[in-house]
């Protein structure tokens, strides 16, 4: 059986929680802070990375999780899958319009007659407001 | 000696060293037990009447297909049965089936522990199940769905009845299956019995283990995206509907990551099982025993890799379906590693072709039909063809159905002795198996011909070309059900008879066997400590003494 | 032909039945653990909960970014920034209250969960007054969106999202807040102590999760740019 050694760790005291507690304020400001600045696409990746750090203390520091490391695999483990269905469903998302068949050259339309781009009827595949052509 | 102060722990008094059965009684006693057995038995009765329920829809969907054209209900109603088929069958049936029903009894035994880590979690898993269930079959009344289980966007968030009602039923199932899955792993980390290592482990727990996995890492996604699609239809919020600059397909990606990972919830359970019983009746250690254990949890890792081989027709993207295509392959590995490991264990063993015996060897064969087709729909080019048709219909139920269902009659036989403490019928059990067998092939071999020559899945009517093929699979379908019903009245009629098999009727190596048939309320009157492995069938030249009737006071 | 040989429990002999202990746990150590574990593996569902929605916000927000990125101007910063700070401080002195719990200070543990309570409180006072806002404004999710005025469109998208995680956290603050309070009806009891204060550490893992939440929730929200 493994054992965590959870007891075995001397109790964390006021004075340590009392400077994280400080340290995730300094980086709360520090995340409005940097939003004013423009990185382009990497803002969301700037804006994640900050909070990951704050959420990391408090995840190491608040929740004991550098004294629990099987829990700490646990959670983590969490977080890849979280991470596997994240980048999974981009594969598909963001290479649907790149990545056609050799012998098309452009988007397949989904409804012959309907406009690309433009909302259609769901069912019928017309533009909004005409009616469903019924074929033969 | 301990019976004293286990009496004082729990407050049961002489009841404690009765059979669990027995210990207290009547229904407010059960109704409120946190005990693991008997939750189990609520479970394992709750499964076999949806079981009924669900197989009665079946049936009348394969009648209704008896002949091509109406024959016994309209168009707007066969939707409806195969839909309620399909959503009992997987939520209320085959999900819970063998983990929370032969799980939940078995799995502290197999450990030597008193009960799971969290009984009253377990409990309140049940109750959920059960308002969960009362929830699914409301939708009855309010109109029926007509969507399919798999609930598709665009049509989902259209079309009227019961969908919202539905759906929120299988959200509150997720988390019955949650609370188990939390439970299971929690009790194999800490409430192994002292010895038991994680080599010690008998597979059935392996196997519970990789389960459970799935169970905590998928669920909620199905949750929420349950949720997601009740506030598509509340709310129109515009996620999964292209009108609104939503993306139906998307909805396909997170119903898959969980749907896809829970078919390794129904198949994982089953192979446990039979990873127990085959080296029981072969007497013989198991083969491959770190291959099987360390497939369970590949076959629930890779499992969350390949979701969207469902999706090859759906729109998206050729990149993501070749990457998709390519990982599914590796599935079938794992599996395979299983099945070469079990016929492995059987080879030059001493096999005794009891019931559960029968019951495993037919889910050999049943699941190595049903994987290998899985194959085929997993090569991108020829899904395109096969996609929607009754191949699929029919792979499907090879895996979850055949595979899952006759699994659990393995487990069910095999340890009905230790549930109730009595034989079943052992002749009739085995015509009953074989019934089943030959039922459950003919139903649908049929459509795996139907399927590759067109026939699309979940049409009401068909051209008169397959008729034949659909008559056959209907008498199947009766057969089936006739070797089940035979199956559960040969079970129940043991019931009748009086307790009385010895503790070890098989022969088995793992911890349930030491515990009385049927056990006491805390399993073990001492905790149990292991001298020797889960399959050891070598020939002990000095016997251990047991000394349980020590330190029992009568 | 037997597989084990049993041996009296020992624990049952040597030591009365400490308060709190399971019938079905060997040793206090084993209950705690065993607790620690299901928890932790609860916290992860609750990820894999929230999770789908952020996943369904990041693949939306790259769909229409200019409709996010319009729509968020609608929300303010200050007191999205309040209310983390809130939190932020909530998860300290629940922290503190665990703290207390391990070294046995009965009065410092009622004080800090109460202290916990109430900043729970502050942060629900705060979105109430945020969403009172939007609701005036007809900022509302998806067909109820009503706002006069947008120049780009698709802002409605942002707000149904907005909604349906903000309400989804606000939902596990409410339920904190029933456990937090429930944890001090136990002190007051004094069941707690520095052998038994397992319900305290697992009540403070939720909060710090609930915390861990909004810490991502705040910039994706209301610092878009």
């Amino acid at each position: 059986m493994e054992h965590t050694h959870e007891h075995d760790h001397p109790i964390t005291g006021p004075k340590t929680y009392m400077t994280i507690l400080g340290a995730l304020v300094v980086l709360t400001v520090i995340t409005v802070w940097i939003a004013q600045f423009d990185f382009g696409a990497a803002n969301t990746v700037v804006a994640l990375l900050v909070a990951s750090i704050k959420g990391a203390l408090v995840a190491l520091f608040f929740m004991h999780l550098r004294h629990d490391k099987f829990n700490a695999v646990i959670f983590v483990g969490g977080l890849f899958f979280l991470g596997v269905f994240l980048i999974f469903s981009l594969f598909d998302i963001s290479t649907r319009q790149t990545v056609l068949p050799s012998n098309l050259k452009e988007p397949v339309q989904a409804f012959p007659g309907a406009p690309l781009g433009k909302p259609v009827q769901p069912g019928t595949g017309m533009p909004k407001g005409q009616a469903p052509v019924v074929p033969e | 000696m301990a019976s004293e102060n286990v009496m004082h722990a729990n407050g049961h008094g002489a009841g404690a060293h009765a059979d669990y059965l027995d210990s207290t009684k009547g229904l407010w006693s059960w109704l409120t037990t946190v005990d693991h057995k008997r939750i189990g038995l609520m479970y394992l009765w709750s499964v076999v009447f949806f079981m009924i329920t669900g197989g009665l829809l079946a049936l009348l969907i394969r009648l209704e297909l008896l002949t091509p054209g109406p024959t016994i209900m309209d168009a707007e109603l066969y939707n409806r049965a195969f839909t309620l088929h399909g959503a009992i069958m997987t939520f209320l049936v085959i999900i819970p089936g063998i983990p929370a029903a032969l799980g939940n009894f078995i799995l502290p035994l197999l450990l030597g522990a008193k009960d799971v880590a969290f009984p009253r979690l377990n409990l309140t898993s049940y109750y959920i199940y059960v308002v969960g269930a009362l929830m699914a079959l409301s939708t009855l009344i309010l109109g029926g769905v007509d969507t399919g289980w798999t609930f598709y966007t665009p049509y989902s968030s259209t079309t009227g009845g019961g969908v919202s009602m539905m759906v929120l039923a299988a959200f509150v199932l997720g988390f019955s299956s949650i609370f188990t899955g939390v439970n299971f792993i929690a009790t194999i980390h800490k409430m192994r019995a002292p010895g038991m290592g994680w080599f010690e482990l008998p597979l059935f727990a392996w196997g519970m283990y990789a389960t459970a996995l799935i169970q905590i890492l998928a669920t909620p996604v199905l949750g929420i995206t349950l949720l997601l699609l009740v506030m598509e239809r509340v709310l129109s919020v515009g996620i999964f509907d292209p009108n609104l600059g939503g993306d139906p397909v998307l909805f396909q990606h997170f119903f898959w990551f969980y749907s896809h990972p829970a078919v390794y919830i129904m198949i994982l359970p089953a192979m446990a099982i039979i990873s127990e019983v085959i080296p029981v009746f072969s007497k013989k250690t198991i083969f491959g025993y770190k291959a099987i254990a360390f497939s369970s949890v590949a076959i629930a890792l890779l499992g969350f890799l390949v979701w969207a081989h469902h999706m090859f027709t759906a729109g998206m993207s050729l990149f993501a379906g070749a990457i998709f295509s390519f990982i599914t392959f590796f599935i079938a590995v794992p599996s395979a590693i299983k099945v070469f490991n079990w016929i492995a264990t059987m080879w030059r063993g001493s096999i005794s072709m009891k019931a559960p015996m029968i019951h495993a060897i037919n889910f050999l064969l049943i699941f190595t039909i049903g994987g290998l087709t899985g194959l085929f729909l997993a090569a991108l080019s020829t899904d395109v063809h096969l996609h929607d048709t009754y191949f699929v219909v029919a792979h499907f139920h090879y895996v979850m159905a055949g595979s899952n269902m006759i699994a659990l009659l393995a487990g069910l036989h095999y340890w009905w002795p230790k549930m109730f403490g009595r034989m079943y019928n052992e002749r009739m059990a085995a015509i009953a198996a074989a019934l089943i067998f030959i039922g459950f092939n003919a139903t649908f071999l049929p459509q795996f011909l139907m399927g590759s020559r067109g026939m699309p899945r979940r049409y009401y009517n068909y051209l008169e070309q397959f008729q034949e093929l659909h008559v056959l699979s209907t008498i199947g379908s009766w057969i089936l059900a006739f070797g089940l019903f035979m199956c559960l009245a040969v079970l129940l009629a043991s019931l009748r008879g009086k307790k009385g098999v010895a503790s070890n009727p098989w022969g088995g190596k793992t911890l349930e066997w030491e515990a009385l048939s049927p056990p006491i309320t805390h399993n073990f009157e001492d905790t149990p400590v292991l001298v020797h492995g889960p399959y050891d069938y070598r020939p002990q030249p000095v016997p251990v003494v047991v000394e349980r009737e020590q330190g029992v006071t009568h | 032909m037997s597989q084990s040989t049993t041996v009296p429990s020992q624990d049952h002999h040597e030591h009365a039945h400490p308060p709190g202990l399971q019938h079905h746990f060997i040793d206090m150590r084993q209950q705690f653990e065993a607790s620690k574990i299901g928890m932790w593996l609860f916290l992860v569902t609750e990820v894999l909960l929230f999770g789908g929605l952020f996943v369904g916000y990041g693949i939306m927000h790259s769909k229409h970014p200019e409709a996010f990125i319009a729509a968020h101007t609608h929300l303010d910063w200050r007191l999205g920034a309040l209310n983390t700070i809130v939190l932020l401080v909530s998860s300290f002195t629940m922290v503190m209250g665990v703290w207390a719990a391990q070294t046995g200070q009965k009065k410092k543990l009622i004080g800090y969960l109460t202290t916990t309570f109430l900043l729970a409180g502050a942060f629900m006072v705060v979105k109430y007054i945020e969403y009172s806002h939007k609701f005036h404004e007809g900022l509302l999710p998806g067909k109820f969106y009503a706002h006069q005025g947008d120049t780009v469109p698709g802002q409605f998208m942002f707000f149904s999202f907005y909604f349906m995680m903000t309400g989804l956290h606000g939902i596990h603050v409410l339920l904190g807040m029933v456990a937090i309070a429930w944890l001090i009806w136990r002190a007051q009891k004094g069941h707690f102590s520095s052998q038994y204060y397992g319900p305290v550490d697992m009540v403070g893992l939720y909060w710090h999760l609930v915390d861990l939440i909004w810490i991502y929730l705040f910039p994706l929200m209301y610092l878009l740019t």
